[in-house]
């Protein structure tokens, strides 16, 4: 059983009305716009802990994807943590924490290979939706927070490409994949 | 560099001078049309400065993975193997980019540290990887290009993806910050 959620599946379970939603640019003012992609950043992000959280408690896994799993959901959490609070300071009230994530139960279901897999492509969401909001963020502070996240997400990648057995570093641009 | 004219410096180019075709993603359809927001007026140094500061260090890069090559052996020399093109498509991108903006690219310096063991060789690479995250990190908030910005968060994932790999190796945590700074603490 493949278990593939797609970028759009994500963001939909995230209350993004479709991936156009996050990647279309907006004819809104400068703070409008930022807040609009970090709306949609926070809702990755709370995704991803919801999804390592889940596979942290899902019984009978190896102990060291455990681990990576409590790692990456703690760090996750840090991300949304800064992301929420820059949106505060825009104006935003932060959105509720989704309480599922599409795809998830079936790759938990199908066992680790599939849980591996899964988190792949969450983190390829992650790494290609921060890499659209550089291009699009105004704020200079924003555009920092959100390049330095990436890169741990980048980081991420790496620690799960090698568990699945796949070249860790694959590309000279690390543009990860909108699904 | 002297200033030259400016013109925008598209993703496509910019991944053309790294040797890449430009895959047809849908964020970067997404982020082709006419309608991407301008940039907003920035004041600093003018791109091409910001972009040749970071060619420098890709070419100190370049230089420390080939020069290091016969000291190294394993795992450390096939890792070595795979980030050295890696680390020249993206100095092959920044060149091409800055040739773009009208000014000319700065080149490689003619010398750099040796490296006589495996051992410095790990620890140059993973200060060095690093220190090209920290000067990303500042040069992406510069530019006032959006492609470019994008780009220079593309390398810098690439390198942070390196120092990752690296700590594998040196079994240390691949990811022990959940902002990458290029500071570890």
């Amino acid at each position: 059983v493949r278990a593939h959620a797609s970028r759009r599946d994500l963001l939909a379970a995230a209350g993004v009305a479709g991936a156009a939603a996050l990647l279309a640019p907006r004819p809104a003012r400068a703070a409008g716009r930022d807040s609009d992609i970090l709306l949609g950043l926070i809702r990755l992000e709370e995704s991803a802990t919801l999804a390592y959280a889940e596979i942290e408690r899902r019984p009978g896994l190896d102990r060291r994807l455990v681990r990576m799993a409590r790692h990456f959901r703690r760090q996750e959490h840090q991300h949304a943590g800064a992301l929420v609070e820059a949106f505060q300071n825009l104006g935003g009230t932060p959105p509720a924490a989704p309480t599922q994530v599409p795809g998830l139960d079936r790759a938990l279901a199908a066992g680790e290979p599939a849980i591996v897999r899964f988190a792949i492509e969450l983190e390829n969401h992650a790494v290609a939706a921060y890499h659209d909001a550089l291009r699009r963020l105004d704020d200079a502070k924003l555009l920092q927070i959100a390049a330095e996240i990436m890169g741990n997400e980048g980081q991420h990648l790496v620690v799960l490409r090698q568990r699945a057995g796949r070249d860790p570093v694959p590309d000279a641009f690390e543009v990860g994949d909108p699904g | 560099v002297v200033g030259a004219p400016r013109r925008a410096t598209s993703r496509r180019a910019f991944l053309r001078g790294a040797g890449l075709t430009v895959a047809a993603s849908p964020i970067f359809i997404a982020g082709c049309g006419d309608d991407t927001p301008p940039a907003p007026t920035r004041t600093g140094p003018p791109d091409a400065d910001v972009l040749n500061a970071m060619l420098d260090l890709e070419y100190t890069a370049v230089a420390a993975y080939r020069g290091a090559m016969p000291v190294l052996q394993g795992e450390t020399l096939r890792t070595a193997r795979h980030f050295l093109p890696q680390e020249e498509a993206h100095a092959a991108a920044l060149a091409k980019a800055v040739h773009e903006l009208g000014a000319r690219p700065s080149r490689p310096k003619r010398k750099y540290p040796p490296l006589a063991t495996q051992n410095a060789f790990l620890r140059y690479a993973v200060t060095l990887e690093n220190a090209m995250i920290a000067a990303y990190l500042d040069a992406l908030t510069k530019v006032s290009d959006r492609a470019l910005r994008a780009e220079m968060g593309a390398i810098l994932t690439a390198e942070a993806g390196h120092i990752s790999v690296f700590a594998d190796i040196l079994d240390a945590d691949q990811s022990p910050n959940a902002f990458v700074t290029g500071h570890p603490s």
